[in-house]
């Protein structure tokens, strides 16, 4: 189905008529459809968050008209039918899985690609993040512990602060690897 | 067609400037153990329903469930998780490309992490000075070195005094907890205590009907910075007793412990309840 800026507009107006939380609430749904199904084992969540929505998109003129409720709960209805559709999680086999073959070039455009994004970063960023995840087990806690002293900041914030960095370098990360892959494909 | 949406959706919230990072985080512990459980598929069907709504309508529960999904990744490289979780995340948690993925860059920053270390010492349980150090401190000052001399006089003498007069061990609360049905929203309070500094807890677990008569039984503690087996001291037909130290319980908050039975042909089965506990 081919969306367009007016389906995608009746979409938003569906949300809330105001068009800031509308998006804001767009957003939170998609995230949270994909947060689902990457949990319940499909891969590619980016695509089966499209088609969820474009089912919804499909019935919207008829959801305008009779659809009393959270728009949240109907999107949530869907995706469950998706999933019934494209299968359920289904457990692998440890000897199968536990982590995927990773090729030796990957492995090195993965290294390369770190050092790349975390020089991207200020100064303090780069030795924040890394000096939150050193050490395992008790010693972790009372690493983020002095961190968050010395920043004078809570443990909960210092948390949430490194998650926020870790997100964006990870972002980053991906994307410099595929790019690298990419470049070797192309010669 | 992927992104389709999403191209379209980010159009619209740069246009409106929606940002959803400004959400109020209220999200509580027993919140990051139910996160913890529906990621390695251990929450009851009953409640996904509403879990999974949440994520659907709550930006601050969307964020920190991607938290907890790094914190399980790293535990797992850090082979921090006991022995069925682990096996857990890797049928389970593991099984799709994007979490491969995400376990390849967790990995990739942790050795970079590591091989950062330098000379950095793994930190002090304290990071404040200790009293003596303070001492030792004040007494390299010459003009404070009598008086830091009479101060350690007084203290040792204090510390003698108290030594000798009180029994300074570390205690344990007895505390009784029977297990209650995963639904929060729905089911008991946590038991909640009340624990002087130091002091740990012996904690007797009613064993559920239909989980009683197992050959064996693993007990486990759950919190924002733990994942313990816990040792069983005491085991009665109905009930299971064991010792949490302190230091388990720190910081206070909301605790979970789960019960895994063994059959008599030697597999595992995690009881579906769990004992909620909240320290304070």
């Amino acid at each position: 189905m081919t969306i367009s800026p007016d389906t995608f507009d009746a979409l938003l107006e569906w949300l809330d008529p105001d068009r800031e939380k509308a998006a804001e609430r767009y957003e939170i749904i998609r995230a949270g459809l994909i947060r689902i199904f990457v949990s319940k084992g499909l891969s590619d969540a980016e695509h089966y968050t499209d088609e969820t929505i474009d089912r919804v998109v499909k019935r919207l003129p008829e959801l305008k008209q009779t659809y009393v409720g959270d728009p949240a709960r109907y999107f949530h209805g869907v995706a469950r039918n998706v999933l019934l559709e494209y299968g359920r999680r289904k457990e692998v086999s440890t000897d199968e899985v536990p982590q995927r073959k990773i090729q030796e070039d990957m492995r090195s455009d993965a290294h390369e690609c770190l050092s790349k994004c975390l020089k991207l970063l200020p100064r303090d960023k780069q030795e924040f993040i890394l000096d939150y995840h050193l050490y395992q087990g008790h010693a972790k806690i009372q690493n983020h512990r002095q961190m968050a002293d010395e920043l004078s900041i809570s443990e909960g914030a210092l948390r949430t602060r490194a998650h926020h960095l870790r997100v964006s370098l990870e972002k980053c990360v991906l994307r410099c690897i595929a790019q690298a892959q990419q470049n070797k494909t192309a010669v | 067609m992927p992104k389709r949406y999403h191209e379209l959706g980010i159009q619209a919230y740069r246009v409106t400037s929606g940002n959803t990072r400004g959400a109020t985080k209220i999200i509580a512990n027993r919140d990051k153990t139910e996160v913890r459980e529906y990621l390695l598929g251990r929450l009851p069907e009953a409640d996904e329903e509403q879990f999974e709504l949440r994520l659907l309508s709550d930006p601050a529960f969307g964020e920190e469930f991607d938290t907890i999904v790094d914190e399980i990744t790293d535990d797992y490289l850090d082979n921090q998780l006991p022995d069925d979780e682990r096996e857990r995340v890797k049928k389970y948690f593991l099984s799709t490309a994007e979490r491969q993925s995400k376990l390849e860059f967790a990995g990739e920053l942790l050795r970079r992490a590591e091989s950062n270390r330098g000379n950095k010492k793994v930190p002090e349980k304290d990071s404040h000075p200790t009293f003596f150090e303070q001492v030792a401190a004040s007494l390299r000052r010459p003009y404070f070195a009598q008086a830091a001399l009479a101060l350690v006089l007084i203290v040792v003498a204090g510390l003698t005094y108290s030594l000798v007069t009180t029994d300074r061990s570390q205690k344990y609360l007895p505390l009784d907890i029977t297990a209650s049905s995963s639904n929060r929203a729905e089911g008991p309070a946590p038991a909640t205590v009340k624990l002087p500094p130091g002091d740990g807890l012996k904690i007797n677990l009613t064993i559920p009907e239909d989980a009683r008569g197992a050959k064996d039984y693993e007990v486990t503690l759950l919190g924002e910075y733990v994942n313990k087996t816990l040792t069983i001291d005491q085991r009665t037909e109905q009930t299971l007793t064991v010792t949490v130290s302190s230091e388990a319980l720190t910081p206070r908050g909301s605790y979970a412990i789960q019960l895994t039975k063994t059959r008599p042909d030697g597999t595992k089965e995690r009881v579906p309840d769990s004992y909620l506990l909240r320290v304070e």
